[in-house]
């Protein structure tokens, strides 16, 4: 694998931006604690339905580093296998919303007339509800459940990917390089992978790191309110909510996992802000 | 054309040995090379070169418009014998008051979000003096009716979106000369335009500053138009000075083969060939420049080229920074 | 005669945004009804919970319409909901109408105080970091919205709950109104304003009170965004050759700031705001299930979890429509402050 001088000069400049690097670097330690959680976890057993009630509601202190639950749980160990649902959360909606929303852009922009109108209009409705809305909406009518909450928010993602690649496909497609393709009897299929996508990519990378965190902020929302993964599964949003029972005395329980989620979320924003820049100025 | 003003009258703007750098994410560049140049009062001067020569950085550091934090600047720049340089207030200060500016593009240079009218009285207001709505309002009328608008009324209610290009410059130059400045520095002014409006708009503008007595730094990469324009006139090359001297100096007995060049690009009707344009292109500005830079262009180049290169006085005021001048006896 | 023209131009943009607009609440009204009508188990078994008898089922299937035809119930819905009529809530009892006429005005007050704060705020920050770019005001306000963003809405709730609220004991915990208080006879709806109205002094001090830390940790994340969004676009409109022609002719920087530069900044950050008060309206969700706030969004959560069918529908609509109505006041905002708008006809 070689990558060109371009992608070089492109890291090196993303490597003189210290917030950037910052970003990169908490989303590094972030996969990485979430990939080894049962190796990095002080407690991982506490991630299941462990009970201890003698170390119930302890606070912050060397044994417990970020203090234990109700139940006597590690809250560190939680939280770092709550990383690993969060994490999986996000790339598995990114996932099916991304190839989704892409294909439904590219075919839209790029066709034109009826199939452009029909793509369009069907963004617009799900564009008109706050994503959380339709998410709890869906999961809600439904029952709770991982899979669900994946599926729910991966319906009301794809139409910010659809809105933008349109955009980019309606603004290149009448490019030189992409109407001579055209000329010399490409297909279209071969067109909008081979000639559109490409120039798509930066792009879709960057809102790609951003949607990470507000894929993980969604996720943790629906959480909150109770209709994320079920009990003993740790998630962030749901720690914050179970937490919220024993505000004041146990605000430790709260703040600790908010404060996780707000990590995460701050990582993959600052890493997408770089990369933003990054691709903005080398065009 | 008009040398019938003295030659000797003082300088109104005097640049010296200005050198200028921008920190850029790919590292410092450097713009601008130990740039010496005068206006005097009242005298028309033509700052030529092609785009990314350095030219229009030069007017926006007299101007005191460059980003300050970005930008590393050395030398000397005055204006009426004050330092502008390194001075922003002092440079706010001059400001559409004692220098105005025409720009490039006066369509994308006129603010599209608020009427013709608005802006101007801002300009004018900007003047100093205190105009009642009433005196301020025949002020604008005045000024466009001079640059030839036959119905002030309609133009200042008007948005820039609404106006023609051509119509557009007329605006700016009425703004530009209605504070009877002593400077009007014209970058490439009406470029964006065709050429008869260019042609227009080039007369009108020269008619009014002999008018109100002010000097002009004329910015170009046109030397057709810098020849019926200009008093005297600086080659610039890659950030630096490769000639100046008297127009028609420049014109008939060009010493820098990078002049010479220049002229041998200009269209003209008279002559069948078709203009050769200059092989190669500006160096790489991120890499430092040893001895003279249009070397890699240059068809005289010799080994003496690779040293350092200053600029050498010939006659009348006729100077180059070329290895291949002779200086006279 | 230029004004006549002005306005028809005015009115052929709006009649065009309206037009959009009730596509959009027409696919919304498409898409909540297959959702609702694909929902697995009964919804009148669900609402009569698992003692009720067959029949009693039977009836209450009857009495919702599920046994008919999927457009003709789809028909009614509509009928129905144009005239306000969403069915009676599966769990009050109460017409689902009368329940969120109570909430409503609860969350309007709060959604447009919150609003207030986020676009007042936000562009005021925003303004101020792209003109000191990259100097200390800019380096504060761009950390600062970098927090505001990435941290969830609930968790700012808890936070400003937990430091005004329960530590710093400035602030209420929860609730709309003190409870020794009577509210302001109803006009509004809005405590705020019912109690300016009825000249309630001691009332409008309380209600603001209790509003203050749900409109912050509500308008926060949006905040954020808008001075972030603004920022970038005043940037832009810096770099512009108008901004530069400006200088050039010896306007003010700070005038530049508040006029000449921000204006033409405005329209971006506007036609972007509509997204920041849909992602408001979602948090409302959040916020007022942290502070007990007795709105219309956490009526819509507890029919959520109650599988409330006629509630859920019925809130989704209404949110739809806020969103279409919320855009269309944002588009005619944009055309009075955007000439190009307002004096070219639509090409």
């Amino acid at each position: 694998m070689t990558a060109s001088p371009e992608f070089w000069r492109a890291m090196r400049r993303y490597a003189q931006d210290p917030m950037a690097v910052l970003g990169a670097a908490i989303v590094a330690v972030l996969v990485l604690a979430a990939i080894l959680a049962e190796q990095v976890a002080p407690y991982p057993a506490h991630a299941g339905a462990f009970v201890d009630f003698v170390n119930a509601n302890r606070p912050p202190d060397a044994t417990y580093l970020l203090g234990t639950d109700g139940i006597g749980r590690d809250v560190l160990s939680r939280i770092i296998f709550g990383y690993r649902t969060s994490l999986v959360l996000g790339l598995t909606v990114l996932g099916i919303a991304v190839p989704l929303g892409t294909a439904a852009g590219l075919v839209g922009g790029y066709a034109g007339g009826r199939a452009e109108a029909v793509v369009m209009r069907i963004t617009d409705v799900f564009l008109a509800l706050p994503s959380l809305v339709l998410a709890m909406a869906i999961v809600g009518l439904f029952r709770p459940s991982q899979i669900l909450a994946m599926a729910a928010v991966a319906a009301v993602w794809w139409p910010w990917y659809a809105r933008l690649v349109h955009g980019m496909v309606r603004s290149i497609r009448l490019e030189g390089y992409v109407v001579s393709a055209r000329l010399i009897g490409a297909s279209p299929v071969r067109i909008m992978v081979g000639e559109i996508l490409p120039n798509c990519a930066p792009t879709i990378l960057t809102k790609f790191s951003l949607d990470m965190g507000l894929v993980i902020l969604l996720g943790a929302s629906l959480s909150f309110l109770g209709l994320g993964a079920p009990a003993p599964i740790p998630d962030l949003g749901t720690m914050v909510a179970d937490g919220a029972n024993y505000l004041p005395d146990q605000w430790w329980l709260s703040v600790t996992a908010g404060g996780a989620i707000f990590l995460a979320v701050l990582g993959f924003n600052l890493v997408g802000d770089g990369l933003r820049d990054v691709f903005d100025t080398t065009g | 054309m008009s040398s019938t003003r003295p030659v000797e009258a003082p300088d109104l703007l005097a640049i010296s040995n200005l050198s200028l750098g921008f920190s850029t994410l790919d590292g410092p560049v450097r713009v601008l090379r130990g740039i010496d140049l005068t206006v005097r009062a009242q005298e028309k001067v033509a700052l030529v070169g092609e785009s990314g020569s350095g030219k229009s950085v030069t007017a926006r550091a007299i101007m005191g418009l460059l980003p300050e934090r970005r930008t590393m600047a050395s030398g000397s720049i005055r204006f009426a014998g004050r330092e502008l340089l390194g001075r922003p207030a002092e440079a706010e200060a001059l400001r559409g008051r004692e220098i105005s500016m025409i720009f490039q593009d006066p369509t994308a240079s006129l603010n599209p979000f608020f009427s013709i009218r608005q802006q101007f009285r801002t300009v004018i207001a900007r003047g100093g003096a205190r105009h009642s709505a009433e005196a301020a309002e025949q002020r604008m009328r005045q000024a466009l009716r001079d640059v030839s608008i036959p119905d002030p009324e309609r133009v200042l209610g008007s948005y820039s979106f609404q106006l023609s290009g051509g119509l557009n410059q007329r605006v700016m130059i009425a703004m530009a000369l209605v504070n009877t400045p002593k400077l009007l520095i014209a970058d490439e002014p009406g470029t964006a335009l065709d050429v008869t409006v260019q042609e227009q708009t080039l007369r009108m503008m020269r008619r009014l500053s002999q008018q109100n007595g002010t000097a002009i730094l004329f910015i170009s990469h046109n030397l057709g138009v810098v020849r019926q324009f200009a008093d005297r006139v600086y080659v610039m090359y890659a950030g630096a000075l490769v000639e100046e001297g008297p127009v028609q100096r420049i014109f008939t007995a060009p010493l820098h083969p990078y002049t010479r060049a220049l002229l041998a690009s200009v269209p003209r009707l008279a002559r069948p060939t078709i203009p050769t344009g200059i092989e190669g292109s500006l160096p790489d500005r991120l890499k430092p420049i040893q001895g003279c830079a249009f070397r890699p262009r240059c068809s005289l180049s010799i080994s003496a080229c690779a040293s350092e290169v200053a600029l050498v006085a010939g006659a009348e005021g006729h100077r180059a920074a070329c290895v291949h001048v002779v200086p006279p006896a | 005669m230029i004004r006549r023209v002005r306005l028809a131009n005015v009115a052929a943009f709006l009649a065009a945004r309206v037009g959009a607009g009730l596509l959009v609440v027409f696919g919304v009204s498409v898409l909540i009804f297959v959702l609702a009508r694909a929902m697995p188990g009964d919804p009148a078994r669900l609402a009569l919970g698992p003692a009720a008898t067959a029949a009693q089922v039977e009836r209450l299937r009857a009495d919702m319409g599920l046994d008919e035809p999927l457009l003709y119930q789809y028909v009614t819905f509509v009928a129905g909901a144009l005239r306000l009529d969403f069915g009676t809530s599966l769990f009050t009892n109460r017409p689902v109408i009368a329940d969120l006429a109570y909430g409503f005005p609860a969350s309007l007050e709060l959604a447009l105080a919150a609003g207030m704060v986020m676009t007042i705020f936000g562009i005021l920050l925003g303004a101020v970091s792209a003109r000191f770019q990259n100097r200390w005001p800019d380096n504060v306000s761009r950390i600062l919205s970098l927090i505001a963003v990435a941290m969830p809405n609930f968790v700012w709730a808890l936070i400003l709950m937990l430091l005004f609220a329960y530590w710093a004991e400035l602030l209420p915990v929860s609730g709309r109104l003190s409870e020794r208080l009577q509210a302001p006879p109803f006009v509004t709806g809005l405590v705020t304003v019912d109690a300016v109205l009825a000249g309630q002094w001691a009332t409008l001090g309380d209600a603001l009170r209790h509003l203050a830390l749900p409109a912050v940790s509500l308008s926060l994340p949006g905040l954020a965004q808008v001075a972030r969004l603004t920022r970038t676009n005043m940037v832009d409109v810096y770099a512009r050759p108008y901004t530069e022609f400006a200088r050039a002719y010896g306007f003010s920087e700070r005038e530049i700031s508040v006029k000449w530069a921000l204006r033409p900044a405005l329209i971006p950050t506007f036609t972007l705001l509509g997204m920041q008060i849909v992602a408001l309206l979602g948090n409302a969700f959040l916020v007022e299930t942290v502070f007990a706030w007795p709105g219309m969004a956490r009526y819509g959560v507890e029919a959520i979890l109650r599988k409330d069918l006629n509630a859920i529908v019925a809130v989704v609509m209404i949110v739809s429509v806020a969103f279409v109505v919320i855009n269309i006041a944002i588009d005619l905002c944009v055309s009075f402050i955007d000439p190009r708008i307002r004096l070219q006809s639509a090409r």
